[in-house]
């Protein structure tokens, strides 16, 4: 009678649907969102909201299981389900800030790479411009290499080490903007300037006193100009020497000469298209030769030298102190010279010029 | 009454003898413990990250169960000391891969190395034979900066590689074999424009 009863109460249990509940969704959504949290770096973008999350989840799990204890008609998933929907929509929201603080991280760190770009190519500009081959350039390839690591860094989302990287890249270039300002340690000073202002408005002046040509060379902002009764009436990029920011003190030096010359020959057929020869050295830079020899600062069978010449061969080549300048122009300057057309050159006229801001411009 | 005296002493001593036995599994939990860090010590936190995850997630669980059960009154380890001694076998199947994927990223780094050094020798052959004319004498002499800035990134790879950094090391070796190829092309525009005269 009694096994009878059991019998039929299971059956109208079992009728009635009092039967072990389904598994809610969640469960599952939790078991995938978990390590893709902790692989999406939840612990590091939101410490405090991972931590919250964790504890709920494992809370709510150790209800389902203490739920799971129980014989499959008396489970109660609904009660929990909230819980843990609430638990896998908190883990959905930690998740989109992340993606969103991920994205934005990469677009901080494209911007500063293409910023960091732009100054690199500013700045190998500027050591072409001063013939600086040494540690500036050299350090400005190690920069450049590095950017290239950063993009990679980035690309495989390790923002902080491609945060990293850009900081090194910004102290490299900060060394090779230090290289390059030592180079024009002479060109910032202002007493030095103030000669080549004088020496240059000397030649201008003399030009509008006699009415002749003259010529003005700029050897920082790589200029020509040419003066006539003292207008200037054109303008031409020239081409310095290896060291041609230096002051030519003797031979080999590679040092473009900087004071007040003239034209003494007029080559119409030089190896370098065509040439003018200047007066190199002159008086000054004599006296300058042997107070260098005097002191020892040069080694005496070194000589002065001289054959400095304009020529042509093109504005962007390379002499061993000469100027150079397209043919064209080397055109145009044989046709209004003459023998005793003064030529000065000087280091430059502008203290804070473009290329010092250039240099400086963050 | 006696009998029931009896009986309920009898009851208590079982109780207290199962109660007393089931000691906390300290050695077991040591053990689980020492074999998480030594899947470190092989480099499992840059190796195998998910398995170090998973690893420790194990041993979470099987702390907080060994928790649950202290506060019991009839204390059951034996489902924590299931999941610690599957905790120190897991560990040592993970600590098994690791010694593959570092030679396997060793290797990536030592390709990456050939590929960025065979990048900067092409570089440096071409910029040899580059015409040093008018017009390409200051970009050559430029170039030749620029490989010499390259050449010292590019021992970096190798000092990664001494030190195991070998992921960092392939990004090096790329980022050096990007720059090669890049002055690679600029020498060779340099000859097209020598030539182009």
């Amino acid at each position: 009678m009694r096994y009878r009863s059991v019998v039929l109460f299971l059956l109208a249990a079992y009728l009635t649907g009092c039967k072990t509940p389904p598994v809610p969704p969640e469960v599952e959504r939790a078991s995938v969102q978990e390590p893709q949290l902790w692989r999406a770096g939840a612990s590091l973008y939101a410490p405090r909201e991972y931590e919250e999350y964790i504890e709920n989840i494992k809370q709510t799990r150790q209800a389902f299981e203490k739920e799971n204890l129980k014989l499959g008609w008396f489970r109660r998933y609904d009660l929990l389900q909230d819980r843990l929907r609430k638990a896998v929509d908190s883990g959905d929201a930690i998740l989109a800030r992340i993606r969103k603080e991920k994205e934005e991280r990469a677009g901080r760190i494209k911007v500063e790479t293409a910023a960091l770009k732009k100054r690199l190519f500013t700045l190998r500009e500027i050591t072409l411009s001063l013939n600086e081959w040494g540690q500036g350039r050299q350090r400005l390839a190690q920069a450049e290499v590095m950017l290239n690591e950063a993009g990679l860094m980035a690309g495989q989302a390790k923002y902080d080490q491609a945060d990293s990287k850009l900081r090194n890249v910004r102290d490299v270039i900060k060394e090779a903007e230090g290289v390059c300002l030592r180079l024009l340690v002479r060109y910032s000073d202002q007493s030095q300037i103030n000669v080549w202002r004088r020496m240059a408005d000397e030649t201008v002046a003399e030009s509008k006193a006699k009415g002749i040509t003259a010529i003005v060379v700029s050897k920082l902002e790589k200029k020509m100009v040419i003066y006539k009764g003292g207008r200037a009436v054109a303008e031409f990029e020239i081409g310095l020497g290896f060291n041609g920011l230096s002051d030519k003190l003797h031979s080999g030096d590679d040092a473009t000469p900087e004071g007040r010359y003239q034209i003494t020959k007029k080559h119409p057929s030089s190896r370098f298209y065509k040439a003018l020869l200047i007066n190199y050295p002159n008086e000054e830079d004599k006296r300058r030769f042997a107070a260098a020899k005097q002191k020892r600062e040069i080694p005496y069978w070194v000589g002065i030298g001289g054959m400095v010449e304009i020529h042509g061969g093109g504005e962007d080549s390379l002499t061993r102190g000469c100027i150079s300048v397209d043919d064209k122009v080397m055109d145009e300057l044989f046709r209004i010279v003459d023998i005793g057309t003064p030529v000065t050159i000087v280091g430059t006229l502008d203290r804070e010029g473009s290329i010092f801001k250039a240099i400086k411009d963050e | 009454m006696k009998n029931f005296t009896k009986v309920l002493a009898l009851a208590l001593m079982v109780a207290f003898v199962f109660a007393s036995c089931a000691k906390v599994p300290t050695q077991a939990i040591d053990a689980a413990k020492a074999a998480i860090e030594s899947v470190v010590a092989a480099k499992g936190d840059i190796y195998a990250k998910d398995e170090l995850k998973m690893l420790n997630d194990d041993m979470t669980a099987a702390n907080d169960e060994v928790t649950a059960q202290s506060k019991k009154f009839f204390k059951k380890f034996g489902k924590a000391k299931e999941m610690l001694a599957k905790l120190v076998t897991d560990a040592d199947s993970i600590k098994a891969l690791i010694p593959a994927r570092i030679e396997e990223a060793k290797n990536a780094a030592l390709q990456a190395q050939t590929e960025a050094k065979a990048a900067v020798d092409e570089a440096k052959a071409l910029l040899e034979k580059a015409p040093k004319g008018k017009g390409t004498k200051a970009d050559i002499e430029a170039m030749k900066a620029d490989l010499a800035g390259i050449e010292a990134s590019f021992a970096e790879v190798q000092t990664a590689i001494d030190g195991q950094d070998y992921f960092g090391a392939k990004d090096k070796a790329a980022a050096v074999k990007e720059k090669a190829v890049a002055i690679s092309d600029q020498v060779k525009a340099a000859i097209e424009k020598v030539k182009g005269r």
